[in-house]
């Protein structure tokens, strides 16, 4: 039997003999039996252990039963305990009376019977151990309550965030194919409305000089190249989605590629000045196509984001022994303080409101390819106005001796 | 030739590409065009010009095309022609019906250029 099953008995009687043959008679019942013999000791004992019954002689020196039934009434922990009286004196109802007000549960006429006896604490003790028993279960019951309670609660948090989740992505993919539907569509209306135009006039013999049609074709051409660096762009970001950029890296030289772009800008923005400042004779291991599209991006925010034109600073130099800068630096539109943490996430635009084009992959894309050099991208906004990107990438690099010129 | 044949056909979009290939078709019938790249300009425009047409792109820079219905619209009533606007966007479904409510005609880019003319053909008549 374990300590928790133990049922115990508290007796108290100033008379050890008595004890004794209480002890006697509730010998074979299956409980713990405590002597106690007066009321103190039996207080002491009531707090040193938990007792199920407390079997008490109404008449004894010092604290009669009565009084010690009181006392262990006022205590909480006692108020459910088994108090029964044994009771040597006239067997009054007034006595009766006395012993049921402080909440005794039974009363024992001396001479004691010792069937009766064993019967009442026998009955007692197993309501205690029923009790007891009851008490265990609620508390598991309550337990397990808590726990799946828990667990719902858990689920049903996940559930809801997964839910919100999907929504939100829905919601992007939405989004972006309403953007991805604008960005091709334009250059296709107006290559096919150049398109249009051109044959228009061939079948009608306008073909008078060549001015206006070589003008129309270089429209297509720009188109052409447009739509061409968008679908370049959609393609770029399927492969990232599928994991890193591939590189494949080649001795570069950073000033002819800047050159090569800033050319090809010049060409295409005309209210622009640029201005670049590329050390020459710089050459970097690093992916020479990823690098270009990086530089590519960001030369066509700058262009982009300040319509009103302006200076673009362009700058491509060896940054201490194996390090390298590319920054570039306009003077246009800037991105509003609210929207600068985003810009780098895939698809965001943070000009979308403005219905300025662009599907939101450029700076997404530029940060992927320079990861992959295990450089760092970061942006910067001058006091005076704009917006300057710098990328910084630990890659081998040197300064080749200039070619002496004959 | 009547007052409205002299009055202008207004192309409002911010490509140039489109922009400057619908200006030289529709010169090319014979159409008086003018053109601007934003709403904002082209409200202006069309209180000085008072375009017989509008050939609207939906979605610009500074001022869009839904923007600039509104406040064309809200310009008439206080007085004045109106001239209807056909929307020409780039749009799918939901923002395609948004346009229509807007104005008073729709073609989808990419369009047809002979699709184009007859449209405009049919709204600048009579």
């Amino acid at each position: 039997m374990s300590a928790s099953d133990q049922v115990n008995i508290l007796m108290v009687d100033d008379q050890p003999a008595k004890l004794l043959i209480y002890e006697t008679i509730l010998a074979d019942l299956d409980v713990n039996l405590i002597k106690a013999t007066s009321a103190r000791q039996a207080l002491r004992r009531l707090l040193q252990d938990e007792i199920a019954i407390v079997l008490v002689d109404v008449s004894m020196p010092e604290m009669d039963g009565f009084e010690l039934a009181a006392m262990i009434r006022q205590h909480p922990r006692f108020q459910k305990t088994a108090i029964i009286f044994v009771s040597a004196v006239h067997l009054t109802d007034l006595d009766r009376l006395k012993g049921y007000e402080v909440g005794a549960v039974d009363y024992l006429p001396v001479p004691v019977i010792p069937e009766i006896l064993r019967a009442k604490v026998s009955a007692f003790a197993d309501l205690f151990r029923k009790t007891r028993q009851l008490e265990a279960l609620n508390r598991e019951l309550e337990r397990r309550v808590e726990e799946r309670t828990a667990a719902l609660e858990v689920s049903m948090r996940r559930e809801r965030d997964a839910r919100l989740a999907a929504e939100a992505a829905a919601r992007a993919r939405d989004e972006f194919l309403s953007v991805a539907a604008h960005e091709l569509k334009t250059p296709v209306t107006g290559l096919r409305a150049t398109a249009q135009l051109i044959i228009r006039r061939l079948r009608k013999g306008q073909a008078d000089g060549s001015a206006w049609l070589s003008e129309r074709l270089s429209v297509i051409d720009q188109q052409s190249e447009r739509l061409a660096r968008l679908v370049e762009q959609l393609l770029d970001v399927s492969r990232l989605d599928r994991g890193a950029p591939r590189t494949e890296r080649a001795a570069t030289d950073l000033a002819t590629l800047a050159e090569k772009l800033v050319a090809a800008s010049r060409a295409r923005a005309t209210q622009h000045t640029f201005v670049l400042a590329a050390a020459p004779g710089v050459v970097a291991d690093v992916d020479p196509i990823g690098i270009e599209q990086v530089m590519s991006n960001l030369l066509d925010n700058a262009i982009k984001y300040s319509p009103q034109g302006g200076q673009i600073d362009i700058e491509a130099r060896l940054d201490g022994a194996n390090r390298i800068r590319l920054a570039v630096r306009d003077r246009g539109i800037g991105i509003p303080k609210e929207k600068r943490a985003d810009i780098f996430e895939r698809f965001y635009r943070a000009h979308s409101e403005e219905h300025r084009s662009g599907l939101g992959l450029g700076l997404y894309i530029s940060q992927q390819i320079v990861e992959s050099h295990s450089g760092k991208i970061a942006v910067e906004f001058p006091s005076d106005g704009g917006t300057r990107f710098i990328v910084d990438l630990p890659v081998k690099a040197s300064v080749l001796a200039p070619i002496p010129s004959v | 030739m009547n007052a409205t044949a002299l009055r202008p056909i207004l192309i409002v979009d911010d490509d140039e590409a489109i922009l400057s290939s619908m200006e030289l078709a529709l010169s090319d019938e014979g159409y008086p065009v003018v053109v601007a790249r934003n709403g904002r300009d082209a409200l202006e425009l069309a209180r000085s010009a008072s375009p017989r047409l509008i050939l609207l792109d939906m979605k610009m820079p500074v001022m869009d095309g839904w923007a600039f219905a509104e406040a064309y619209r809200s310009q008439e009533s206080q007085g004045g022609a109106r001239a209807p606007i056909i929307a020409m966007t780039a749009a799918h479904d939901s923002e395609r019906q948004a346009a229509e409510v807007a104005v008073d005609g729709y073609i989808a880019k990419p369009f047809d250029l002979n699709e184009l003319l007859d449209l405009i053909l049919r709204y600048s008549g009579n």
